[in-house]
């Protein structure tokens, strides 16, 4: 059972940086007037988050941060300049229009994408992070304890173990009797369960959504969105949530930060005044509904012509 | 009702166009060698049944000789080639300058380096020449054509390279590598005819040869037989290919 990322303490330093590779003379000078600080330094005194229209001063160190990040495909900039931190245990949205940078923000996140410009210090333990996709993204060829058991067994976990922790995530997402069932035969919410297990079996401190409820029905989606919460509760690990839905991004998480496209940029951040996991009826408050109000009207505001000239 | 009548409908079709035939051929009379009606076609298939069957066996066996050999060699090369892109990036434009080459073109040369003696030989390699296309070509598009989000997954998972085989890219592969075998049957039946019709010696005894020997001999309704037995047998091969397929995918994907 002993995998290495279990017998470490929960609140370790980030302890791998990457850096991007073609920087500018610009950014070259952005780092010498401001230094880099290097993983192993900041421990507990992390300074003031850089992250516009940031409401919470944060006393631990972040769990995964972007400093300047830009990604520049052959295609033309895709984002940034992007700040970003996240705190342990921390719920986050990133909401924005299809294309705005969400999902090259949160593969940075991941370390599955290097940046063009900029650092991004993350924690890199395997099985720290975990992902969820849009798609459930199983093997169809495998059961779903298989697809659960995955991660462990890329790990080197023995089979027996990592079947017993694999059918015990499944039972955490509320999966009960489809062990042997291939994905094929899954309905696409018990998939998407399927994946959530798979990313919880690892007990990542780190878990990356990508708009992983968009091809799901409403209730299904709601139902998800509670259980989500529920599992948070168990582990309380640092969840970053894509989406472009602003109602979803709401109910998902404490503090909402918006995107705007061309290249993707922070356009304004949303604190939500309310516990986690949500009230019931909370949809229906006015915390949700101020939330949803300001993310819109930034929203808006970053949508509109001339302030994309202007940035 | 409408199920059956579909099930029905090709049969209703081809009784249609028999009869049309069969009545054309008599109120023309349409001269025997030329174009014989189906009746004297049965009537061939059935007086020669002992030598067109063993003439479609020895086609037949031809094929599924060439068809396994080219497995075997397609697969191992897919698996070289997938593995390491250099391999794959000198051996793509050989695969398809050996695809695109006419198999008639190669022929006489393939028999004369079979030896003239054993044109058997040269009919087996010359149909595994033309069925290793299609089970290279699907072998190394399932080998690369994992869901990238799985790729990422593995990545992020810091999987080895021989997990990442085992586990992804080999399994991943497997409709495609049947869908290539699938399409490579029914070309090494092709391939073994068109030999045997190049090598026309006699040495390899199928229905492509019985056909020529029927057709130097104005023997029409016996060359009608031949491909009729041809038709049949690649009808068969398909369809148990199919079978074999669809069984194979539904464990795969487990529907």
């Amino acid at each position: 059972m002993a995998t290495p990322w279990e017998d470490e303490g929960s609140h370790r330093p980030i302890r791998f940086v990457s850096r991007g590779e073609g920087a500018s003379a610009e950014t070259m000078r952005r780092r010498s007037v401001r230094p880099l600080i290097l993983p192993l330094r900041f421990a507990t005194r992390a300074p003031p988050s850089p992250a516009r229209g940031e409401g919470l001063a944060r006393l631990t160190a972040p769990i995964a941060r972007l400093r300047a990040v830009e990604v520049d495909y052959p295609r033309g900039p895709a984002l940034g300049p992007f700040d970003f931190e996240l705190a342990p245990g921390e719920i986050t949205a990133l909401v924005g229009p299809s294309g705005c940078g969400k999902s090259t923000a949160l593969r940075l996140l991941a370390g599955l994408e290097q940046p063009t410009r900029g650092v991004v210090e993350r924690a890199s333990g395997r099985g720290e992070t975990a992902v969820v996709f849009q798609a459930p993204t199983l093997m169809p060829w495998a059961g779903a304890l298989d697809n659960v058991a995955l991660p462990l067994e890329l790990a080197g976990t023995p089979k027996a173990a990592a079947r017993a922790r694999a059918a015990a995530a499944l039972a955490r997402v509320k999966l009960v009797g489809v062990e042997t069932a291939k994905p094929a035969q899954l309905s696409g919410g018990m998939a998407m369960r399927v994946s959530l297990a798979r990313a919880l079996v690892t007990d990542p401190r780190l878990l990356l959504l990508d708009e992983p409820f968009a091809a799901l029905d409403e209730i299904t989606r709601r139902a998800l969105a509670e259980d989500v919460h529920q599992l948070w509760v168990q582990s309380k690990p640092a969840i970053v949530f894509v989406t472009h839905n602003v109602e979803e991004a709401v109910y998902m998480a404490s503090r909402v930060v918006v995107m705007t496209s061309g290249p993707g940029r922070a356009a304004g951040g949303t604190v939500v005044e309310a516990p986690l996991p949500r009230p019931p009826g909370f949809r229906t408050t006015d915390p949700f509904r101020r939330a949803a109000e300001k993310i819109s009207s930034d929203l808006a505001a970053a949508m509109s012509p001339d302030v994309v000239e202007a940035s | 009702m409408n199920r059956a009548l579909s099930l029905l409908a090709p049969f209703i079709l081809i009784a249609v166009l028999l009869a049309i035939w069969e009545v054309a051929c008599r109120a023309l009379a349409v001269p025997e060698f030329l174009l014989p009606p189906p009746s004297a076609i049965g009537e061939a298939a059935v007086q020669n049944a002992p030598l067109l069957l063993s003439s479609a066996w020895n086609t037949l066996s031809m094929a599924v000789l060439a068809w396994i050999a080219a497995s075997l060699f397609a697969c191992g090369l897919a698996f070289l080639v997938g593995t390491h892109s250099l391999i794959e990036d000198a051996v793509r434009p050989l695969a398809v300058v050996i695809q695109v080459t006419p198999i008639v073109a190669i022929a006489p040369l393939v028999n004369i380096w079979a030896g003239l003696d054993h044109p058997q030989r040269g009919v087996v390699g010359l149909a595994a020449v033309v069925a290793f296309f299609p089970i290279f070509s699907g072998a190394l598009t399932g080998l690369k054509g994992a869901d990238p989000d799985l790729e990422r997954l593995f990545d992020l998972y810091g999987a080895t390279r021989l997990q990442r085989l085992f586990r992804l890219h080999l399994p991943a592969a497997v409709p495609f590598v049947l869908e290539g075998h699938k399409v490579a049957a029914g070309l090494a039946v092709v391939g073994a005819v068109v030999a045997e019709f190049v090598a026309g010696s006699g040495g390899a005894q199928g229905l492509a040869w019985r056909i020529l020997e029927a057709s130097n001999r104005l023997q029409t309704a016996k060359m009608f037989a031949a491909l009729l037995v041809l038709a049949l047998m690649g009808v068969s091969l398909y369809a148990l290919l199919q079978m074999a397929e669809r069984i194979i995918l539904r464990r795969w994907r487990g529907r």
